[in-house]
């Protein structure tokens, strides 16, 4: 990286909020930071991060008001810190425009690639690739075929789009919802059913093992995510 | 209906007086003519209209006999015979004498066959109350009780009943009445401001009081002693409830009470007890909470300010072997948090799960994620069916089940053991298996090894921390999913724990 991408952190608890910023500068990053929800956002509206670690346990405001102020004039990605077992703010959140999650206790490892992810899909906005490669999956959009191992996977129309709507968002986490809007056009919550189905079928299409999954992970309860390279 | 009850009547009492009076007649005139004195005829006479009052059970007849009768001798026997008219003043005196006789002894006589009705009638209140009484003795749950109400009631004293229970001083249940519904509580039904009248004010109110006149039914309290438990309707069309049964009925709405009042009490008894079950559990759970966390705490706490007095001693192996024990301790205690706050769910009696159906593969997938990190020593390895298999369940709640399962295979067996989860589907069942070949379970801990973190703790090792705790949790959690689980020694030298859950 030529320049410092600037990390904003939102954080109350300071151990939390040393080890990050810590980590953080280790890794290449500018980290400045906020321990207050209000603090978080005029921080944001003045320094024009790059990036925002949101935590969603503020005292002050409810970090999904913040994720609503930020969204209202900013599409800066946004990661979200969840405490273990809150599905649902971590879905509302998501919904509300948050780009991924990670929830504590996290591994400083995986926090680094999904930073590494969000900061990516800022810059490649623009640019969509015709082939998508990763290991041994290949996606061509244009010619909507699929490959895994160099033989070609055949996949129903469906099972195509919600393919390719996971590799476009590739190391995104996409909610039930946002999947099922995507494909199929209307959120019908009751639906999810038939989404998880949908997609044991694809993973079984091109998963060496369906239950150690190199490609497509679940995030159970919350939605899917592909691997990115 | 009653009217030709009483026309019969009439003509049985008739055909009885016509009988008597004609035979005393019959007699006399044949004593008469055996030169019987006239007082013996007027006893004969007497004799005919005490008989008569007591055939007819009632005073008309017998007055109307009795003057017949004065007739009757005044015509038969009396000077001059065959007229009306008496010519001696004595025999006029008789008469009239006889007349009193009869009208104290028909007076007498009726009040004795009152006596004796209304005694029979008490006889037959004290044996019903007796029996509903007896019936209330063998019953419970308020329901049952109510419902016993309402049926007993119209059995007691011919009326239609309904039964409101008190939620509070000012609100009522919704009513209790007999099956099949009748138009008279449907009119009961639509006037409940009636009963919520009779229960703010602790009066009775409807038919025959000064309150809701224009019903046709009696509302009552039912009162305890200290405060009003409900109120009972009676219907009565129009006319009110007589004097004479209030005590009867007063009676039937004290045993209503007394029985809804044990019940009252009895519910208040088990929550009480409850609540001291829960007091004792929640100790229990303190006690071993302190001791789980006190050992990986120790060990954080020691292993960093080790670190940080002699940093600059050690070489690097040493500090970076005491930072993954800190490490490891810490994901222990992580996890124990996770475990304790689904106990702490579960405690609160409901265990909220939110049933989805989950993709077998999901399950597995995040479940072999979560534990990655930990496998250092042990191969883990999967089974699942070919088909895709959809299971309602929580799955958070089962991850975490499968995860406790894992770990404790990893925690108690030789390193180098094979772990493997098996998935499968039998019947109208998901069958779950975590297996290993590490060693197995002690067959003497095996029947109590779900029984939770009171037994876990008698032998004290710390290096067997937690097993009670994330098995318990376990086995409320299949539970709760309405699955079952068990654990036993398998044939390939280490336990399988094993959970099957309802399709």
């Amino acid at each position: 990286m030529n320049e410092k991408y600037k990390i904003a952190i939102i954080e109350d608890d300071k151990s939390i909020l040393n080890f990050l910023t810590v980590s953080l500068n280790t890794n290449g990053y500018e980290v400045i930071t906020a321990s207050k929800g209000l603090e978080g956002i005029s921080l944001f509206l003045n320094e024009n991060p790059d990036l925002i670690l949101l935590d969603l346990g503020l005292p002050d405001i409810d970090g999904l008001s913040v994720i609503r102020q930020i969204r209202s004039s900013s599409e800066v990605p946004i990661i979200v810190v969840s405490a273990r077992g809150q599905e649902q703010e971590k879905i509302e959140a998501l919904d509300h425009g948050a780009d991924d999650y990670i929830t504590k206790p996290f591994y400083l490892g995986e926090l680094l690639a999904r930073i590494r992810v969000a900061l990516r899909k800022r810059r490649q906005k623009e640019e969509s690739p015709e082939v998508f490669v990763l290991d041994d999956f290949q996606l061509d959009f244009a010619k909507r075929r699929v490959f895994v191992d160099g033989e070609e996977v055949h996949l129903t129309p469906i099972e195509f789009k919600l393919l390719s709507v996971l590799v476009e968002n590739a190391g995104k986490v996409l909610t039930h919802g946002f999947l099922i809007r995507s494909v199929w056009g209307y959120a019908n919550d009751d639906d999810s059913q038939s989404l998880r189905v949908f997609m044991a079928n694809l993973r079984r299409k091109i998963e060496k093992n369906t239950a150690d999954p190199k490609y497509i992970r679940t995030e159970v309860g919350v939605g899917y995510r592909f691997a990115e390279k | 209906m009653k009217k030709k009850k009483l026309q019969k009547s009439y003509l049985i009492y008739f055909g009885k007086t016509v009988l008597i009076l004609f035979l005393s007649t019959l007699i006399s005139l044949a004593l008469d003519g055996f030169g019987m004195q006239t007082a013996n005829i007027i006893m004969i006479y007497l004799i005919g209209v005490l008989m008569i009052i007591v055939e007819t059970s009632g005073y008309v007849w017998g007055m109307v006999s009795s003057v017949a009768c004065i007739c009757c001798m005044n015509f038969f026997f009396t000077e001059p015979r065959y007229t009306l008219r008496i010519a001696d003043r004595e025999h006029a005196l008789m008469l009239v004498l006889f007349l009193v006789v009869c009208f104290i002894s028909g007076t007498l006589m009726s009040r004795l066959q009152k006596h004796a009705d209304e005694a029979i009638s008490n006889e037959e209140h004290a044996r019903r109350l007796y029996r509903i009484s007896s019936g209330y003795l063998n019953i419970s749950g308020m329901e049952n009780i109510l419902r016993y109400a309402v049926e007993s009631l119209p059995e007691a004293q011919g009326r239609e009943g309904i039964v409101y229970l008190a939620k509070s001083l000012s609100e009522l249940e919704a009513a209790v009445y007999a099956k099949p519904l009748t138009s008279a509580v449907e009119e009961a039904l639509r006037e409940t401001a009636a009963a919520q009248w009779c229960l703010t004010n602790l009066l009775p109110c409807g038919v025959g009081t000064s309150f809701f006149v224009t019903s046709k039914w009696k509302y009552l309290p039912v009162k305890s002693k200290t405060t009003i438990l409900g109120v009972v309707g009676l219907y009565c069309g129009r006319d009110d409830v007589p004097e004479s049964e209030m005590p009867f009925i007063h009676a039937l709405l004290s045993q209503l009470a007394l029985a809804i009042e044990r019940e009252l009490l009895d519910h208040r008894q088990k929550e009480t007890r409850m609540q001291v079950e829960k007091a004792r559990l929640k100790n229990d759970l303190l006690r071993l909470i302190s001791h789980d966390l006190r050992t990986p705490l120790t060990g954080i706490a020691g292993s960093s300010g080790f670190l940080c007095e002699s940093y600059d001693r050690l070489d690097k192996e040493t500090i970076l072997k005491l930072l993954r024990d800190i490490s490891s301790d810490a994901t222990w205690l992580s996890n124990l948090v996770e475990n304790l706050l689904s106990m702490t769910r579960i405690q609160d009696n409901k265990l909220q799960i939110k049933k989805e159906k989950e993709v077998v593969d999901d399950i597995i997938a995040e479940t072999a994620s979560r534990v990655e990190r930990t496998l250092k020593n042990h191969h883990l390895s999967f089974d699942i069916p070919k088909e895709i298999l959809a299971v309602p369940m929580d799955g958070r709640l089962i991850i975490q089940v499968l995860v406790n399962l894992v770990e404790n295979a990893e925690n108690h067996t030789r390193k180098n053991a094979d772990i493997r989860i098996c998935v499968r589907k039998e019947g109208e069942e998901a069958v779950f298996e975590v297996q290993d070949n590490g060693g197995g379970i002690d067959e003497a801990l095996l029947p109590q090894i779900f029984e939770g973190f009171v037994t876990s703790n008698t032998n004290g090792m710390d290096a067997n921390r937690g097993i009670g705790l994330g098995l318990t949790i376990c086995k409320s959690i299949i539970e709760a999913h309405n699955g079952r689980m068990e654990a036993y020694n398998n044939g390939e030298g280490g336990a399988t724990f094993r959970f099957a859950l309802p399709l």
